[in-house]
């Protein structure tokens, strides 16, 4: 049985898995746990991706974080939604679009998507 | 009508503009130390007195009876307006937090411009103290409050930095907010709340027919400066092809009915 001698051999020459060989898969996984979702809130004109965002709100996962309406000149982030995919958001929640149609009234401004990105964010 | 209340009343783009906008500012001509004598017994009340806010303060009647003030008021709801009991006194604390969007009361809107209120500061209010926030052309939404919850802030909102003695008469669903009061001050400001008490029947501004007469200007749309155009172009808060179209139908009716025509809205 010559297969069998050589792979007798073969486990013989094997050497054992150090110990150290684990660590940097460790670490990284421990980072990926420190990731916390941050949240994006656009209200775009349209439920197109590449219309004007009409609003805006960050929700950073914080324990004090509280977006509020500010009265100096606004910063906006991003122009559309597109914008905010490139920057590496992703999409979790498109507009709903399912609800009854009224060509006369008026209610909520905008087309609502919400996004996230996962990132290690400070205390 | 005194002939001093004729020559405050608006002219016809202001009203247009108001029906676009869903606000209208001035800061009337008051005697000397008035804003700050309110101001001052503000700052001493123990208690809020409700609608009791014009017994504490007697002086905030020369603020409604201006003629300026007078003038928006016919203009916008006719000579017969009445000045409601309900008033308010809000008083933003330093260190206070900001208000989250909303429109007052129930979501049971009314397009006919019967009322509004009246918003009056008595000392001015910088960005850090707390500014009233409102979002121009949003009048004719009829949005639940919570549906609002997502927004921060809103592409043409109007914070509202004014100057001692300013009063903004905004349109009673008009979506508004506060901003946190970051100062060391007290932010004072006291609501009115105005209510038509007769339909028109006919114009009660500075109107003149020829002034609804212009064609639509494709090139300056909302840059305008006449009926039409302003009615037909103008986009706040640059909301998409449905909506706009769906205000300037609105807006349209609105002109109508202040016209004197009643019928003009649907029931």
């Amino acid at each position: 049985m010559g297969v069998g001698k050589k792979k007798q051999e073969k486990k013989k020459t094997r050497e054992p898995r150090k110990p150290d060989v684990k660590r940097p898969r460790k670490k990284r996984v421990q980072k990926e746990e420190e990731r916390k979702q941050r949240l994006l809130y656009l209200h775009a004109a349209t439920p197109n991706v590449f219309s004007t965002i009409l609003g805006y709100t960050f929700i950073e996962p914080r324990p004090d974080a509280r977006p509020e309406i500010t009265a100096t000149e606004q910063d906006w982030p991003y122009e559309n939604v597109h914008e905010a995919i490139v920057d590496g958001w992703q999409v979790v929640q498109f507009p709903h679009l399912q609800a009854p149609f009224d060509d006369a009234d008026l209610d909520v401004v905008g087309y609502e998507f919400i996004l996230q990105k996962m990132e290690i964010v400070g205390r | 009508m005194t002939d001093l209340d004729r020559a405050h009343l608006l002219s016809d783009v202001e009203v247009a503009r108001f029906v676009v906008n869903g606000y209208h500012m001035i800061t009337p001509e008051l005697p000397e130390g008035l804003n700050e004598s309110i101001a001052t017994q503000l700052d001493v009340l123990e208690s809020n007195p409700g609608d009791a806010i014009t017994e504490a303060v007697p002086e905030l009647w020369q603020i409604l009876e201006h003629p300026a003030a007078r003038g928006v008021l016919v203009s916008l709801l006719g000579p017969d307006y009445e000045v409601q009991s309900h008033r308010h006194w809000h008083c933003k604390q330093a260190g206070s937090a900001f208000m989250q969007w909303h429109q007052d009361s129930v979501n049971n809107r009314d397009l006919r411009l019967n009322r509004f209120l009246g918003l009056y500061y008595p000392r001015d209010v910088t960005t850090d103290m707390g500014p009233t926030v409102i979002v121009p052309g949003t009048q004719y939404r009829n949005a639940p409050t919570d549906r609002m919850a997502t927004y921060t802030n809103i592409r043409g909102q109007v914070p509202l930095v004014v100057e001692a003695g300013t009063m903004a008469f905004t349109h009673y669903d008009l979506w508004h907010g506060a901003v946190a009061n970051r100062s060391d001050q007290k932010r004072h400001m006291i609501k009115f709340l105005f209510r038509r008490t007769e339909d028109n029947t006919e114009p009660t501004w500075n109107h003149d027919p020829a002034a609804v007469e212009e064609e639509r200007d494709w090139n300056l749309r909302g840059q305008a400066e006449d009926v039409t155009n302003i009615l037909g172009f103008t986009n706040p808060i640059m909301v998409a092809q449905s909506d706009h179209y769906k205000e300037s139908r609105i807006r349209r009716q609105v002109w109508q009915y202040l016209l004197g025509k009643p019928d003009a809205i649907p029931a």
